[in-house]
């Protein structure tokens, strides 16, 4: 029997804040962050200098790091973490985080994930990300991230039998939801489920609606205890609990699910909970098929049944089935900032400070992360369930 | 560039692919490398319709593939035989393109 985990009792995240998406930008990283920070202590009503923990996660910030921000921004800390595990950072960043919080090491802990982005960046990114993608994924077609996920999409038609109008209720409900989202890029653009068939082919079944646009952005949260938050008299969420899986099922010749399905047991029986009881839930939307990975991973639906799942089950904010990326997700907001969109969102959710997009009696979320191809598959699986206090 | 190349443990003798410095099992550092010749099932295909480089802007669609090659490992190939489907078995081998580069490329297997 493994060692009984710990909670998070104590621990508190406060302010969801976001520096709205820009599809390019020739400012740095360094700004967006900066720019998430002085939102951060703004809607907390505290001194920069209350701030003593510090954690960034961010493709774009080199050749600077997280320490160069320390001095750029001002700040004098006793706790500076970087989360590296792509579009996992903003999960594994509150896990962290909260247990700094609970060890004394920190006071408040400022998380934040932000990216600049132009043209050059990306292309840079992508014919550099690994020594392994180097090698042997990008000769093969120079397509990015499409090429490893176009095969790993096909497989789970050829497995599970989903088909493309499947993938496409995910994107067309998030696209509803980004309607009602001001800060999502396509927000002011409807997506039909004729329009998403219909869209210019990227790579095997892969078309335009299914890829995220890389942007500029970004998001943050401050995790403390709820003693200073109540001092504060901020509404605070609770972090009921949280996991995390590396190089899970490397067995598998491709990808057909993901970490989520070693950690979902223990997961529920931390919280106390189980997916019914789930108000909202935000998944790492880099392309359909992996939000399918996530639905099934975490209990929503059993293994190889999301295609039909997501056919009889609203998705949409309002749509009274299970709100899921309730704001667009990356789909339809962009991608920037490493997974803290699904975190920020599912705070403002469950805090009920959302706008037009806001579920109503929203107390609990659910959010996941994803990230990191390397090579062939996602490595990186992550988890965490936040409950409003009170 | 580089050839690819499949690596074979001398000490636990494991393959692996993509090359890296340790046995990515025993963690042994001494690996031999092999030029490609190996067989093994074609699990997924599709075709690539955008790619950021211009020397492939002109071949487009340009199909991949992932192989599992009976010795172990999973490897990203061109596909030049548009009749070979998922499911069948192939051969994995370097092959010279016109650039001068290398890549893996399955074939059916004879
Ligand atoms: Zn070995």
């Amino acid at each position: 029997m493994s060692p009984k985990v710990l909670d998070y009792s104590g621990v508190a995240v406060i302010a969801p804040v976001t520096v709205p998406y820009e599809r390019s930008s020739t400012r740095g990283a360094d700004w967006f962050i900066g720019s998430a920070l002085r939102k951060l202590i703004v809607e907390a009503g505290l001194q920069k200098q209350a701030i003593d923990g510090l954690s960034i996660s961010s493709f774009t910030l080199a050749p600077d790091s997280p320490v160069s921000l320390v001095e750029n921004l001002g700040l004098r800390l006793r706790w500076l973490e970087q989360v590296s595990v792509g579009g996992a950072s903003g999960v594994v960043a509150l896990r962290k985080a909260a247990r700094a919080i609970q060890s004394g090491d920190a006071e408040i802990v400022a998380c934040i994930g932000g990216d600049t982005a132009n043209p050059q960046s990306f292309a840079h990114l992508v014919s550099n990300f690994s020594e392994f993608s180097n090698a042997a994924v990008y000769p093969y077609g120079a397509a990015g991230p499409n090429a490893p996920f176009s095969l790993i999409t096909q497989h789970y038609m050829d497995v599970h039998g989903a088909t493309r109008a499947d993938f496409g209720q995910i994107a067309v409900s998030q696209r509803y939801n980004a309607n009602y989202y001001p800060g999502a890029l396509f927000g002011n653009k409807t997506l039909s489920i004729n329009e998403y068939l219909d869209a210019r082919k990227i790579a095997g079944p892969l078309h335009l609606y299914d890829c995220v646009m890389p942007c500029a952005g970004a998001d943050g949260y401050l995790v403390t205890s709820v003693e200073r938050a109540k001092a504060l008299g901020l509404p605070f969420a609770e972090l009921l609990a949280a996991d995390e899986r590396y190089n899970s099922f490397s067995e598998d010749a491709i990808q057909i699910k993901g970490g989520w399905c070693e950690f979902k047991d223990d997961l529920y029986d931390q919280a106390g909970i189980g997916p019914e009881a789930i108000d909202c839930l935000q998944t790492y939307d880099d392309y359909p098929v992996i939000v399918m990975h996530q639905l099934e991973g975490l209990g929503f639906c059993p293994l190889g049944e999301a295609a039909r799942w997501v056919n009889s089950t609203a998705l949409t904010f309002d749509g009274g089935g299970l709100p899921h990326n309730t704001n667009g997700g990356q789909l339809s907001v962009g991608q920037a900032g490493c997974g803290f969109l699904g975190v920020v969102e599912t705070l403002r959710q469950i805090l009920q400070r959302s706008g037009a997009n806001q579920v109503a009696n929203a107390k609990t979320g659910l959010v996941s992360g994803y990230g990191m191809v390397n090579y062939d598959r996602g490595l990186c699986s992550t988890a965490a369930i936040l409950k409003r206090c009170a | 560039m580089m050839p690819s190349l499949l690596q074979q443990c001398t000490e636990c003798q494991r393959y692996q692919y993509p090359q890296r410095h340790l046995c990515g099992h025993c963690l042994g550092d001494q690996l031999t490398d092999l030029a490609f010749c190996h067989p093994g099932i074609l699990v997924a295909a599709s075709d690539l319709h955008h790619s950021l480089e211009a020397r492939f802007t002109q071949q487009l669609p340009w199909r991949i593939g992932t192989v599992k090659l009976d010795c172990g490992p999973t490897v990203l190939v061109h596909i030049k035989d548009l009749g070979i489907r998922s499911g069948m078995p192939v051969s994995v081998k370097n092959a010279l393109q016109s650039d001068g580069s290398e890549l893996l490329q399955a074939s059916r297997q004879p």
